[in-house]
């Protein structure tokens, strides 16, 4: 039985450029993988991007060395650093911007948690505080009573609020009720507050908190985180 | 008396469009245009786990960042980086820094070496081809691309805060809506009270300046107009007609963000530019 050998002839300069993309693909893939995954990019992309610039320098040293001109050279290695400073911006810059965006989105979010939950605070409040002022009369119920006639169902210490759709994740959390006050702490589990140190009402840390205390003579309104 | 690499060099330049490196140009050029053509037909690009822009991997972070925020915005727990997303990033890695530098720079190396083009393998030819369709467009883009997104940077920079501001003045103008309705509803006999009308409304001091806006009012018949000027931005105004029920309406911007502003031209685009360095 023969032996049929095939023989595949590499030139030298083939083979090395096989050695160098080689030598490149694996360098650049170990250090991307390097860092495990997570939540976001920039870690892999910035151990990868080190050696694979660490792999580019090197190859233009070894690609520029003579026979290569030296206008051929220096023009090679300008461009190359020209590309790296270009690169270097463009990578700080995008890595800027996307934290801004993100802190942008997140302050965003804590100003418009803000709004919502005053707005519904608005339509708890409004209508009791207004009922009790128009009572005519010698026989008055106390701004508590009005508010529980409302709100029959609602106990101290629960979440009053219903959530809209399933990502709703406020909070107005009737805190105290009394004849003379209705208090009304209000919540968003997501939203970042001012403070990562505060201690939000269902034991969270850091997150939007406000207080609103109603009285026969008006609201306070207090921003707690 | 000539070195041997001066004589080589004045061989080899007369060969530099030789027959098969026109030959591979054109072969390389119509493979490129069938992988497309193919690409457009099964429709690959509609396909939702193929990132269709990775040639800058550092946008795929930037928007890695972005979806960070806008699922913690939503409420959602952050996930790990899906593994399309990660190969993408990957990819472009090895195209700009190992797939297209180094056939192209060897190829260099190589013709500076033989110095006559008749001589390369039509595989290398080939090989030094792609290296150049990739890295030459790669290389302008990211020369290009880094002064442009720093522009575009700097005008998100400065649109931030007028918009930051609109909100930071509508929660203020919130609280004084709420104060007109209070106001109203409260009889005359109680302080700040209204009798059923919002005649004689003063903005309590707390209300009328915060740490982001200075707020001030203007009876107009049954309602109230409210102008809300930002402390930041002066420039910047919201101002709201309230009614004695609390409602508001009417709402009208001002300052930065109003609509009859013109956008930056070319010139005061390229000045920021220069001055952001």
């Amino acid at each position: 039985m023969e032996h049929e050998t095939i023989t595949i002839e590499l030139k030298k300069e083939t083979a090395i450029m096989l050695v160098w993309l080689a030598t490149g693909v694996f360098l650049v893939v170990v250090a991307f993988f390097l860092p495990g995954n997570s939540t976001d990019l920039w870690e892999p992309l910035s151990a990868a991007g080190l050696v694979g610039a660490a792999y580019l320098a090197a190859l233009v040293i070894y690609s520029t060395r003579p026979p290569v001109s030296a206008p051929r050279r220096w023009t090679t290695i300008g461009i190359t650093i020209l590309t790296f400073v270009a690169a270097a911006t463009g990578w700080v810059g995008q890595k800027d911007r996307g934290q801004w965006q993100r802190e942008s989105i997140l302050s965003i979010r804590a100003q418009t948690s803000r709004a919502v939950l005053f707005d519904d605070m608005v339509r708890i409040l409004k209508e009791p505080y207004e009922t009790f002022h128009s009572q005519r009369g010698p026989v008055r119920r106390s701004l508590g009573e009005v508010f529980q006639m409302k709100h029959r169902k609602e106990r101290v210490g629960t979440n009053i609020h219903t959530a809209r759709w399933g990502l709703d994740s406020l909070q107005i959390v009737l805190t105290d009720l009394r004849d003379d006050r209705i208090v009304l702490v209000v919540l968003d589990p997501h939203a970042r507050g001012n403070s990562a140190e505060f201690t939000n009402l269902g034991g969270q840390r850091g997150k939007v908190q406000e207080r609103f205390t109603l009285a026969e003579g008006g609201l306070t309104h207090e921003v707690e985180n | 008396m000539k070195s041997k690499i001066e004589e080589v060099q004045a061989e080899g330049t007369k060969d530099e469009l030789s027959i098969g490196f026109v030959t591979s140009f054109f072969l390389t050029a119509l493979a490129a245009l069938a992988v497309i053509h193919v690409w457009e037909l099964v429709g690959l690009d509609r396909m939702s786990y193929i990132p269709r822009f990775f040639v800058v991997p550092w946008i795929l972070a930037a928007g890695q960042e972005i979806v960070n925020g806008l699922n913690v915005f939503s409420g959602r727990p952050l996930e790990l980086v899906s593994m399309p997303l990660r190969f993408a990033a990957l990819g472009g890695m090895l195209l700009i820094a190992v797939l297209g530098p180094t056939p192209f720079l060897l190829e260099m190396r190589a013709r500076a070496i033989a110095r006559h083009s008749s001589r390369v393998s039509w595989p290398r030819a080939t090989g030094s081809i792609v290296g150049a369709v990739i890295t030459i467009p790669v290389v302008s883009i990211i020369l290009l691309a880094a002064p442009i997104q720093k522009v575009m940077f700097s005008e998100l920079k400065e649109a931030g805060p007028g918009h930051r501001n609109t909100r930071d003045v509508a929660n203020g103008l919130r609280r004084i809506a709420w104060n007109v309705f209070q106001y109203r509803v409260k009889p005359k006999s109680m302080a700040n009270g209204g009798g059923g009308s919002v005649a004689g409304y003063t903005i309590p001091p707390d209300l009328a300046t915060t740490p982001y806006a200075h707020y001030s009012i203007s009876p107009k018949g049954e309602n109230i107009e409210v102008l809300g000027r930002s402390t930041r931005s002066p420039s910047v105004t919201i101002t709201i007609s309230v009614d004695g029920n609390g409602s508001m309406s009417n709402w009208r911007l001002g300052g930065e963000f109003r609509d009859e502003g013109s956008p930056p031209g070319f010139w005061s685009s390229l000045k920021r530019f220069l001055l952001s360095y």
